[in-house]
């Protein structure tokens, strides 16, 4: 899969609703705490990010919900393939290991469902569930430019 | 030393040789190196904006490449970054318009946004063009920025976004904006806008520019407006005083 077929497959995704994209504004700061508190409590957080990374994570994590709320308010396929080509290649970069990833990805569905109302929950769902799906496809178009790091 | 990194240039005008100077004197957080050759490119002739957008802007987002590859540390981006920024402010004597048009714009990034050198260089160019340009810097809250277009009465306002995941926080800043000065002009750009900036256009007040090439077009567009508007109300007087 390359860059144009992740285009293809984001813009496919459907339309998020303004209650849904509200919501989860509304929420952001929470579901990022409740995200962190999970990822933190992991014994192997270590290796999943990187010894000393701890804060860069949760960095990643402020800036994944900002730019999802972006997203969700005003979409742009281009705009969320090349932001996640982005974000795998630079903490790829600095150390993050590639099963930070899912377990991450995962973490957030677990917070959005236990705090978001279910419609909200389920006009977002999609979203995530294209991050998690193309996850291969990320590391794919990116190992070329850690390996060359 | 810095190892140099092999990454594309983009300028004509500004040599290779320039281009490598320069990014190995900022990330060496060479001062002086990098007013030397700040000196060099604008007594060669290369109008400002050149140099702000080949040189300074090419390089720092070279830096950020390196950043982004771990090839060099956040330290040492935000070493460049300062440099940069000091430079502009050496630089300002030679960009300020010695006439005046009287007409003022309100530049700052949107609140929560830490960059801030892409809106100085917006004033910058305005200050080229005569303007009065107030720089407010980073992470500007909107309240604030509120309070002080009641203070300022400027002819335009300009928004910078840098990093598109705060995007959210510039349509709120907009809406708030609109919401009290209705037809108060607004200008919005930044590297964060590159693929989504045309499609906020929403009315005939807010405009949205790529680069400074076409801030500066826009900025020469808008005086040839004004004075052909100035004509234009001002013929009446004129027939009025005739016999």
């Amino acid at each position: 899969m390359n860059r144009q077929d992740l285009l293809e497959t984001a813009r496919a995704l459907p339309a998020f609703s303004a209650a849904a994209a509200q919501e989860y504004a509304d929420q952001r700061e929470l579901l990022v705490a409740s995200l962190n508190q999970i990822m933190l409590q992991r014994v192997d957080l270590d290796q999943l990010v990187g010894a000393g990374n701890h804060a860069m994570m949760q960095d990643n994590h402020h800036n994944h919900a900002r730019f999802v709320e972006s997203l969700l308010r005003h979409y742009d396929a281009e705009v969320l393939v090349d932001t996640v080509l982005w974000v795998f290649r630079a903490y790829r970069a600095h150390g993050f290991h590639l099963s930070y990833w899912p377990a991450q990805l995962n973490a957030w569905v677990t917070v959005l469902e236990r705090q978001l109302s279910p419609p909200a929950f389920a006009a977002i769902y999609p979203l995530y569930h294209w991050f998690i799906v193309h996850i291969p496809a990320f590391v794919a178009l990116t190992d070329a430019s850690v390996d060359g790091a | 030393m810095t190892t140099l990194p092999s990454m594309p240039l983009a300028s004509t005008l500004i040599s290779a040789r320039t281009h490598a100077d320069f990014l190995v004197a900022l990330l060496d957080g060479d001062r002086s190196r990098c007013l030397a050759l700040t000196e060099q490119v604008l007594r060669s002739g290369i109008p400002v904006l050149t140099l702000y957008q080949d040189l300074y802007q090419s390089a720092l987002y070279q830096i950020g490449e390196l950043w982004a590859s771990n090839r060099i540390s956040v330290a040492r981006e935000h070493l460049a970054t300062a440099l940069v920024e000091g430079l502009l402010n050496q630089v300002y004597p030679r960009v300020i318009a010695p006439h005046r048009v009287h007409r003022r714009i309100v530049v700052a990034s949107v609140e929560g946004e830490l960059h801030q050198i892409g809106a100085k260089m917006v004033c910058d160019v305005f200050e080229m063009h005569g303007w009065d340009a107030f720089y407010l810097g980073a992470d500007m809250p909107t309240c604030e920025l509120l309070h002080l277009l009641r203070e300022q009465c400027p002819d335009l306002l300009g928004l910078s976004l840098s990093v598109y995941l705060h995007l959210n926080t510039l349509l709120h800043m907009l809406d708030a904006v609109r919401a009290e000065f209705p037809i108060l002009p607004i200008l919005i750009g930044g590297q964060g806008l590159r693929q989504v900036g045309p499609s906020l256009v929403l009315g005939p007040a807010v405009h949205y520019v790529a680069d400074l090439d076409a801030l500066n077009r826009f900025v020469a567009d808008w005086d040839q407006t004004a004075v052909s508007a100035l004509t234009v109300t001002t013929l009446p007087t004129i027939q009025e005083a005739g016999p």
